[in-house]
C-alpha cells in the first residue's frame, strides 16, 4: 500500500516534520558508570550561542515510569547507573548549537564502585546498581516433577550457554517532536504505539490523556524499543513547555546503541534426559541474564522463555534472573526471551541426539509438541508438517554431511523448532463506504515496517468484496483513530485484524441492505464480488452506484477480544533449516541455505508474511554469526556503538530464503508471525557449523575466531570421526 | 552526528586547488571520493574550516599507458580515477590485473563508484586494500605542490604510519604509475573481513612471476598488520631461493613470515588469531599467485 511513497521519500517520519520557531534538543549524558551528580555547571551552555534552554536533574523531577520495570526511573537523573544514563537536555536553535551546548555542560559527581558483569554483580558486597539489590527475580516455571523423571533417564546432557547482548539496530532512529497548545500537547512521535505512548506521557506529566495527541504516520521499524511512552518523547513535551516553542529531539545512531535500549544477554545452564530409545523425559533450564541498569518496563515475564513449548517431555522445570550491571538499559526486542531460549535447548537438543545417534530431524519428530503441551491443549498445531514440508524443501538428507572434511572448507546442515506466544486480544476498527464508493480503514495501528497497512487493505477488500484498489487505510493519530494495543508481540493481524474483519463483514452486510433496496432484490440473494453487487452471478450494479445514493459515509465499527476457552493454548511453530560452508582455518562461516517452514495459521498475505520471514531470518543471522554489543570492562560503556563497529549482516551475506507456511486452519485466525521469524536461528546455524565441523559453540555470536578455535581443539584432540 | 561547518571550495586548476591548500595550510582538506573524509568529518574525528573539492579538475581523471625512461611499459592512472573506473577499465585489466582485481573488491559499488586512488592512498588506511597492492605492484606516487614542484615517491616510502605519509599539507597526488605485469605473472589479493564490504583485518596481495617453470620474481605485501601495509622481502627472497626452486615449501616461508609480523591487539580479532589469519592469506595468495602464472614445474 505504502511502498511507492516510502520509497520516493514522500512519506514523513517522525524527524521529517518541521514547525516553525522549533528548537533542537540534545540530551546531557552521565560519565561515569556509577554515582550521584552533586553539582552541574550549566554556564557553558547558556553561553553557547544558539542555546535556548538547559534542564537538569537539579530541574525537573519528572518520572519515566515505562524506563524501568521495579523501580523509579528519573527522566533526568541525579542518581546516575550507566555511561550515558540522560542527566539533562539542551534546546537550541540548531542542531549543532544542540550539540555544542550539550557538550559544553560540566557535571561534577560523586562516584561509586560499578559492576559491569553478571559475576561481579553476584560478588558479595558488590557495588549495589540499586538499593534493593542487584538480582530481579521473576517467577520459576515448570510443570511435571524433574527429578523423577531425570531419575528414569538414561543420557543426561548438560551444558552451558551464553548468548550476547544485541541491539534492535531499527533503522528509523529515535525521534520526537512536540509542541504546546495551551494545556494541549501533540507530539509526532516515532512510535510503535500511538495509545501506548499518548497514555505514557500523560501518565508521568501528570496531565489527562485527552489532552495529549501522539502521531506517527510512518514507522522505520522499532523491534520493540519503541513502545509505550520514550523517554526522547517526555523530554520533547518538557522542552517544549520550558520553551512555549516545538522542540524536536533526535538521537544519533551512536545515542541509539546507548540510549535506547537493546537484548538482555543471557547465561543458562541446561539439563536434558532422554531414555534409551531417545524420548525426551526432562528439560531443565537455569538462566541468568545480565539487563543492564535498567530493564524497560513490561510485563512480569520471564527473560528466558519458550523452551517448555516444543517438546512433549514428561516434567521441565525453569528459572531465571535478570541481573543489574552499570551498563545501559536493556528491554524489548522481538521476542524478548525467546532466541535466547531457543539457542540454548535447541542446542543441547542436537547434543542429546548425537550423543544416542539419532538423526537431528528424526529426534525432534519424535519429541517434538503435539496436542497437548504441558496440560493445556493447543488451538492448533503444524510443527510437524513445518518439520516434513521444510526438511523436503531444504534437501535435508542431501546436505547433512556425512563426514567430508575438505582442506579448506567444509559444509554441513542443522535444523531446530521454535514456539511462540499467540495471544488473542483487544481490537478495534472503524471501516467505511465514501460516497465516491471507496472504502476507508481506520485503525489505531502502525506500520512498524509489517507491512500492516497492506494487511488491513487486504482483510477489509475479502471481506467487503471491494478490489483492493478502492482501500485505503488512515491511522497513526489517536485523535481520530480508534484504539489499538500497539504493534508489538506480533499482534496487529490478530488483534486489530480480527476487529478489520468484523467491520468489513458488517459493512458489506450494509451496503447489500442499500443495494437491495434499490434493487428490491433481498440481501441475502446478492453479493459484491470485484466492487460489483451480483444476483446469482449476474451484475445488478457497482458499489459505487450504491455509494451515490448515501447522504453520508456508511460507518460500521467493530470493538473485538475474543478470548481463548480455558486449558487451551494457542501458539505459532517454525522449523528452520540452514546449511553453512566453514572456513576450516579462518572460522569464516557463511549460511549457503536457508529454509523457514512456519504455523501462522492462515497467511492473510504472503508478500508481507514472507518479508518477516526475511527480515527475522537475516536478524537472527546477525545474533548468530556478527552481532554484539560490546562493554567497556574499564567503564561499561558501550565500545561499538556504530554500523561500521556493530556489525549486522549485509545483502551478500545473505543467502537465498526460502519462507514456507503451514496454513494451519486456526479457529481463531491467523497466529503470530513476525517474531517467531528470528527464534531458531542461531540455534539452526549453530547445529549447521556442529555437523560441517564437529565443532558445537555453545555462545553467540559465532565469531570467525571463536569457529576457528574450535576446530583448532578439535584437531588438537584428534579424535577421528568426531561429528 | 552533526557535521561542524566548513567553508566549500571547488577549483576548476590543479594550480588553484594547491594555491587553496597553501594559504589554508593545516585547517584544509581535500576531497576527492570523500569515501574517507565524509565519515571522519561525520564521526567528529575531523574538524577542518576549509575543504578543497577537486573533482572538478579535469587532469586528475586519466587512464593511459606509457614507457618509462627504460623503454618498459608502465600505466598511469590520475589520482581521481575511481575504484569503478580501476575494476572496469580493459587497459587497466590487461596490463596489471591485480589493480583490477584490487579495485573489484573494495567495499560495495557504491563505494567504488565514488572512491578515488589518489584519495585511498593518501587516507593511507595500513588496512587499505589499495595501498596495499600498491606496494606489492611497485606503484610511483607522482605529486605536485605549490608552485608546480613535482616529485615521485615509491609506495613503499610512501606511508610512514597509520593515516600518515610523507604529502606535506600543500601537496597534491596528481597520479600513479605501476609498471605492467607481463606474460607468465600471475596475480593474487586474498583479505579477511568481518563483514562483505568492510576494510580488511588482513589483506594480502602476491605478484608472481613463472619462466621455464620455475619461480623468476615474486613480490608479496600485506595490509592491516602494523602501522603500514608492508612488503614481505624475506619471505620473496625465501621462496626465490629455496633450496629446490622447482617446490618451495610455500606454506613453511608463508607461516614463518607470519610468525614473524609484529602483530597488536586489534579491538577486532585477538593478536593470535590475526597472526592465524595472515599466515593463512600469505599461504592462499602466493600459491593462488604461483598457480596463475602458470605453475612450477
Amino acid at each position: 500500500m505504502d511502498a511507492l511513497e516510502r520509497a520516493t521519500g514522500v512519506a514523513r517520519y517522525a524527524a521529517d516534520w518541521k514547525k516553525k520557531d522549533m528548537l533542537y534538543a540534545r540530551i546531557i549524558t552521565s560519565t561515569v558508570p556509577n554515582g550521584r551528580v552533586v553539582e552541574i555547571d550549566k554556564s557553558g551552555a547558556s553561553g553557547t550561542e544558539g542555546v535556548v534552554d538547559v534542564v537538569t536533574c537539579f530541574d525537573d523531577r519528572t518520572i519515566w515510569h515505562a524506563g524501568e520495570r521495579e523501580h523509579e526511573r528519573r527522566l533526568f537523573t541525579d542518581r546516575v547507573r550507566f555511561v550515558g544514563d540522560c542527566i539533562g537536555a539542551v534546546a537550541a536553535r540548531t542542531r549543532m548549537a544542540a550539540q555544542k551546548g550539550s557538550e559544553a555542560v560540566r557535571a561534577r559527581y560523586e562516584e561509586y564502585q560499578a559492576t559491569f558483569t553478571i559475576e561481579s554483580s553476584l560478588r558479595e558486597g558488590a557495588p549495589k546498581v540499586w538499593d534493593d539489590g542487584n538480582v530481579l527475580k521473576t517467577r520459576n516455571y515448570g510443570y511435571g516433577d524433574v527429578e523423577e523423571a531425570f531419575g528414569a533417564c538414561s543420557v543426561i546432557v548438560e551444558g552451558e550457554y551464553e548468548t550476547a547482548r544485541v541491539h534492535n539496530s531499527q533503522l528509523e532512529p529515535a525521534a520526537s517532536l512536540a509542541w504546546w497548545e495551551g494545556d494541549r500537547l501533540t507530539v509526532v512521535a516515532a512510535t510503535q504505539s500511538i495509545f501506548g505512548c499518548r497514555n505514557g506521557i500523560a501518565r508521568d506529566l501528570g496531565i489527562p490523556a485527552d489532552n495529549v495527541r501522539v502521531i506517527t504516520k510512518y514507522k522505520g521499524g522499532g523491534f520493540g524499543n519503541k513502545a509505550d511512552s520514550m523517554n526522547y518523547d517526555l523530554i520533547a513535551a518538557i522542552l517544549a513547555r520550558r520553551t512555549g516553542r516545538p522542540v524536536m529531539v533526535e538521537y544519533s545512531r551512536s545515542d541509539e546503541f546507548t540510549s535506547v535500549h537493546g537484548r538482555w544477554s543471557s547465561r543458562q545452564k541446561l539439563r536434558l534426559g532422554c531414555d534409551q530409545s531417545g524420548n525426551v523425559l526432562a528439560l531443565e533450564v537455569n538462566a541468568m541474564c545480565d539487563i543492564g541498569a535498567y530493564t524497560r518496563r513490561i510485563k512480569p515475564f520471564n527473560f528466558v522463555d519458550g523452551a517448555q513449548s516444543y517438546y512433549s517431555c514428561r516434567a521441565f522445570r525453569g528459572e531465571d534472573a535478570g541481573v543489574y550491571t552499570n551498563t545501559p538499559a536493556t528491554g524489548h526486542m522481538r521476542a524478548p526471551s525467546g532466541p535466547q531460549s531457543c539457542f540454548a535447548s535447541e542446542t543441547i537438543m542436537d547434543e542429546a541426539a548425537f550423543r544416542l545417534g539419532i538423526d537431528p530431524l528424526q529426534f525432534r519428530l519424535r519429541n517434538m509438541v503435539r496436542v497437548a503441551h504441558n496440560s493445556e491443549t493447543l488451538t492448533s498445531n503444524g510443527l510437524e508438517e513445518c518439520l516434513r514440508a521444510g526438511a523436503e524443501a531444504f534437501g535435508w538428507k542431501e546436505r547433512r554431511n556425512a563426514g567430508a572434511v575438505a582442506a579448506e572448507t567444509s559444509t554441513g546442515a542443522g535444523v531446530a523448532i521454535a514456539a511462540w506466544h499467540s495471544r488473542l486480544g483487544r481490537g478495534e476498527a472503524a471501516v467505511s463506504l465514501t460516497r465516491d464508493g471507496r472504502i476507508v480503514v481506520r485503525t489505531g495501528v502502525v506500520d512498524i515496517g509489517t507491512g500492516a497497512k497492506t494487511t488491513m487493505a487486504v482483510i477489509a477488500s475479502r471481506n467487503t468484496g471491494m478490489p483492493i484498489e478502492s482501500v485505503d487505510v488512515e491511522w497513526g493519530d489517536t485523535e481520530g483513530s480508534p484504539y489499538s494495543v500497539g504493534e508489538s508481540g506480533s499482534r496487529t493481524t490478530a488483534f486489530t485484524g480480527t476487529a478489520v474483519k468484523a467491520a468489513s463483514t458488517a459493512l458489506r452486510g450494509r451496503i447489500l441492505e442499500k443495494a437491495s433496496g434499490i434493487s428490491g432484490i433481498a440481501p441475502g440473494s446478492l453479493e459484491i464480488r470485484n466492487g460489483a453487487v451480483l444476483n446469482a452471478g449476474r451484475k445488478l450494479l457497482a458499489v459505487e452506484d450504491v455509494a451515490e445514493t448515501l447522504e453520508s459515509e456508511l460507518v460500521e465499527k467493530a470493538a473485538t477480544e475474543p478470548a481463548l476457552p480455558k486449558g487451551t493454548e494457542r501458539l505459532s511453530f517454525a522449523a528452520h533449516f540452514a546449511e553453512v560452508e566453514v572456513d576450516s582455518e579462518t572460522g569464516a562461516v557463511r549460511v549457503l541455505k536457508y529454509v523457514a517452514a512456519h504455523d501462522s495459521g492462515p497467511i492473510v498475505n504472503s508478500l508481507t508474511a514472507t518479508s518477516q520471514v526475511h527480515g527475522g531470518v537475516i536478524m537472527g543471522m546477525g545474533m548468530a554469526l556478527t552481532e554484539q554489543l560490546l562493554i567497556s570492562d574499564y567503564d561499561g560503556s558501550v565500545l561499538n556503538g556504530s554500523f561500521m563497529l556493530y556489525r549486522l549482516p549485509n545483502i551478500k551475506q545473505t543467502p537465498d530464503i526460502q519462507a514456507i507456511f503451514i496454513n494451519t486452519d486456526d479457529p481463531f485466525g491467523p497466529k503470530s508471525l513476525g517474531e517467531i521469524t528470528l527464534v531458531p536461528v542461531a540455534a539452526a546455524i549453530g547445529n549447521a557449523i556442529f555437523n560441517a565441523t564437529g565443532v558445537r559453540l555453545r555462545r553467540t555470536p559465532f565469531t570467525p575466531e571463536r569457529v576457528a578455535a574450535g576446530i583448532e581443539g578439535k584437531r588438537s584432540e584428534s579424535l577421528p570421526g568426531a561429528r | 552526528m552533526i557535521l561542524s561547518p566548513f567553508e566549500y571550495h571547488a577549483p576548476t586548476t590543479i594550480d588553484e586547488a594547491l594555491r587553496l591548500l597553501s594559504d589554508y595550510g593545516d585547517d584544509s582538506r581535500i576531497l576527492a571520493g570523500g569515501q574517507s573524509l565524509i565519515p571522519l568529518l561525520k564521526l567528529n574525528l575531523v574538524e577542518v574550516g576549509h575543504i578543497v573539492d577537486i573533482k572538478h579538475i579535469p587532469e586528475l581523471s586519466s587512464i593511459g599507458l606509457e614507457a618509462d625512461p627504460e623503454g618498459r611499459e608502465m600505466l598511469r592512472v590520475g589520482a581521481l580515477t575511481r575504484h569503478s573506473d580501476l575494476e572496469r577499465s580493459e587497459i587497466v585489466r590487461k596490463a596489471v590485473p591485480l589493480l583490477a582485481e584490487t579495485a573489484a573488491g573494495i567495499g560495495h559499488q557504491m563505494v567504488r563508484n565514488r572512491g578515488t586512488i589518489g584519495g585511498s592512498l593518501a587516507h593511507s588506511d595500513p588496512s587499505a586494500d589499495l595501498c596495499t597492492a600498491s606496494i606489492a605492484l611497485d606503484a610511483a606516487i607522482n605529486t605536485v605542490s605549490a608552485g608546480g614542484k613535482k616529485r615521485t615517491v615509491k609506495a613503499g616510502e610512501f606511508f610512514e604510519g597509520p593515516l600518515s605519509n610523507c604529502l606535506s599539507a600543500d601537496e597534491l597526488i596528481e597520479s600513479v604509475t605501476f609498471p605492467s605485469t607481463g606474460p607468465g605473472s600471475g596475480h593474487s589479493i586474498k583479505k579477511f573481513t568481518l563483514g562483505t564490504g568492510d576494510f580488511p583485518i588482513v589483506v594480502v596481495c602476491a605478484l608472481a612471476t613463472v619462466r621455464d617453470g620455475r619461480l623468476a620474481a615474486i613480490a608479496i605485501s600485506i595490509g592491516g598488520v602494523g602501522g603500514t601495509p608492508l612488503r614481505l622481502k624475506d619471505a620473496e627472497q625465501a621462496l626465490l631461493s629455496a633450496a629446490s626452486p622447482e617446490t618451495p615449501d610455500i606454506g613453511t616461508i608463508t607461516g614463518k613470515a607470519a610468525s614473524s609480523l609484529v602483530i597488536e591487539d586489534d579491538p577486532r580479532v585477538s593478536a593470535p588469531y590475526k597472526r592465524k589469519l595472515a599466515a593463512t592469506l600469505l599461504r592462499r595468495s602466493v600459491a593462488e599467485a604461483i598457480g596463475k602464472a602458470g605453475g612450477i614445474s
